[in-house]
């Protein structure tokens, strides 16, 4: 059914968007190669129900767990690596990651993966139950997310965000929660790539290439960089956009790069974050509303 | 039993940046309870000094002891945790955030010391009670929804003020806590000092302004290229020949 594939693609669009807002959103790191976990997790799964024979329910958390080890080397790698070289340094991943998969045999080279449908609990995933799934991973990650601006940890890449000596000054290994914010982000990426492989029954490796990074990224943008709803609501508009209109769909790239530069200059706080226009909007129409009833 | 006394002891203190000498061997110590100024003149090495004694430089010679354990060396975050708090000369609140927020991150040191526990809850009833106390110790608990970016300078300080003291510390140390502040804010920076004093804590003050150096230091260190040249009460230290050539030198070079 076409709209529930639709409804699939914005599922994992929500959960990318998500796990990307972690990284570049609460801890600040920008990153530019979030594809490449995606891909990591996808190819994960792929083998390990394909060539390993494993059951879907253990491939998922593994290809979770595969990206987040991946994510908290680069995380290792990176700590010492400031801002715009670490943007540097994630879009050399994305591509490195994209031409092992596309020329070691391994992972089926130029060929692609052709990836099983999964079971869980006998009962053979279709569409509908990917969506299910898709709808309880999107919740989870969402109650986290909600989570996060009151918990330490959403203190902590707070406070490395802001200033990195400062956070130094109140007792933060500020290396230690980079660290922890790419695990954490790539995990959800690399989760999301499982389920991806699954719906999509086959994978390449442009289905990872660093157009896709840029993507997520536009989304995150588009909704608002550290914040809790933004990067959902960028995921939906961006994913419904090509479908709706013929031409985002043709040019694809010239939106996603459009919307990044005019973001950027006008609402770098994208649509949900503090004093956006929407917000103004809504502020004035909350308190035309208030007024009317006082007179009224 | 002399030496209990001594919070913090420095000792042979170097630091050289390629051929430049900015701190040349200097000793110091900081008795609990008092308030020690470090002053001099501009390029003395007051703030090189002061980075050192709180991990963000590490020295090229010489120890540094809190509480008679050697910290020197130790990273900024580590040294934290041994108890030493600081405020920045240029001030780093995080201005993204709320004055609460910045408030509550400094509990994370003793509620929540790993990543782990990291994952919990910060914004408890009783946390988010507390930070108000802090706030209020420093008279801005009715900005505490507000933006830390949009305070005022004197505010912003204030703020970082009761971030350092959220932190529990057992030496409290201001970074030219009055550079840049209007002549009130000054003035109420004083007053709270004079709390904060009253209250025992111990104060290691870095501050260029003579005036608000004397009026707030039980004892003073001035440093001059480097090297330590007096050491005493702001009234001996004022009547020092070493001290006034080395101030006068620099009113004559300005």
């Amino acid at each position: 059914m076409y709209e529930q594939v639709i409804a699939i693609n914005v599922g994992l669009a929500m959960l990318l968007a998500m796990s990307l807002n972690i990284i570049t959103g609460f801890a600040g790191q920008p990153t530019l190669g979030h594809a490449a976990f995606y891909g990591i997790g996808a190819y994960t799964s792929a083998l390990l129900t394909a060539k390993a024979g494993w059951p879907f329910l253990l491939a998922l958390p593994a290809a979770g767990i595969m990206a987040a080890l991946v994510g908290m080397l680069l995380g290792l790698f990176s700590v010492r690596v400031r801002e715009d070289f670490l943007a540097v340094t994630t879009i050399g991943i994305n591509f490195v990651v994209v031409a092992i998969f596309q020329y070691v045999e391994f992972f089926g080279a130029s060929m692609g993966l052709a990836v099983p449908k999964p079971e869980m609990f006998g009962v053979r995933f279709g569409n509908t139950e990917i969506l299910g799934l898709l709808i309880v991973l999107n919740v989870l990650v969402y109650l986290f997310m909600r989570h996060l601006p009151h918990s330490w940890l959403g203190l902590a890449l707070g406070g490395v965000r802001n200033d990195e000596e400062a956070a130094a000054s109140l007792g933060y290994n500020a290396d230690h929660y980079k660290v922890f914010a790419f695990t954490i982000g790539t995990f959800f990426a690399g989760m999301t790539g499982s389920v991806y492989a699954h719906f999509m029954g086959f994978i390449s490796s442009t289905d990872f290439s660093f157009p896709v990074s840029i993507g997520v990224l536009s989304m995150a943008v588009l909704g608002g960089l550290g914040t809790v709803s933004g990067p959902l609501i960028g995921a939906i508009i961006l994913t419904l956009a090509p479908e709706v209109f013929r031409f985002v769909s043709d040019y694809r790239m010239l939106v996603y790069g459009g919307l990044l530069v005019l973001m950027m200059r006008f609402q770098p706080q994208g649509l949900v974050g503090d004093d956006s226009f929407l917000q103004r909007i809504w502020a004035a129409v909350r308190g035309r509303g208030k007024e009317g009833k006082r007179h009224g | 039993m002399a030496e209990a006394k001594e919070l913090l002891k420095v000792m042979g203190l170097k630091k050289y940046f390629g051929g430049l000498k900015a701190v040349d061997g200097v000793d110091l110590s900081v008795r609990r309870g008092e308030t020690m100024g470090l002053i001099g003149p501009n390029g003395a090495g007051k703030t090189t000094f002061f980075n050192m004694v709180c991990g963000a430089y590490t020295p090229t010679e010489g120890k540094i002891l809190l509480d008679g354990h050697e910290i020197q060396g130790l990273p900024a975050h580590a040294v934290a945790r041994k108890g030493i708090a600081r405020t920045f000369q240029i001030t780093k609140v995080f201005k993204d955030m709320t004055v609460e927020d910045n408030l509550l991150a400094a509990f994370a040191l003793r509620r929540a010391p790993n990543l782990w526990s990291s994952l919990g809850r910060s914004h408890t009833r009783r946390n988010r009670e507390e930070a108000m106390e802090y706030l209020e110790r420093v008279d801005i608990a009715a900005l505490a929804q507000s933006k830390a970016g949009d305070l005022s300078l004197g505010y912003m300080r204030r703020l970082e003020i009761a971030r350092a003291l959220a932190l529990q510390p057992i030496l409290l140390m201001l970074d030219e806590p009055c550079a840049g502040l209007s002549k009130d804010a000054t003035h109420d920076f004083m007053e709270l000092t004079g709390k904060l004093q009253a209250a025992g804590t111990t104060i290691m003050l870095v501050e260029h302004n003579m005036a608000v150096a004397t009026a707030l230091c039980n004892r003073m260190t001035v440093l001059s290229y480097g090297v330590k040249i007096a050491e005493g009460t702001p009234q001996e230290v004022q009547s020092n020949q070493a001290v006034i050539d080395a101030y006068l030198g620099e009113a004559e070079e300005a």
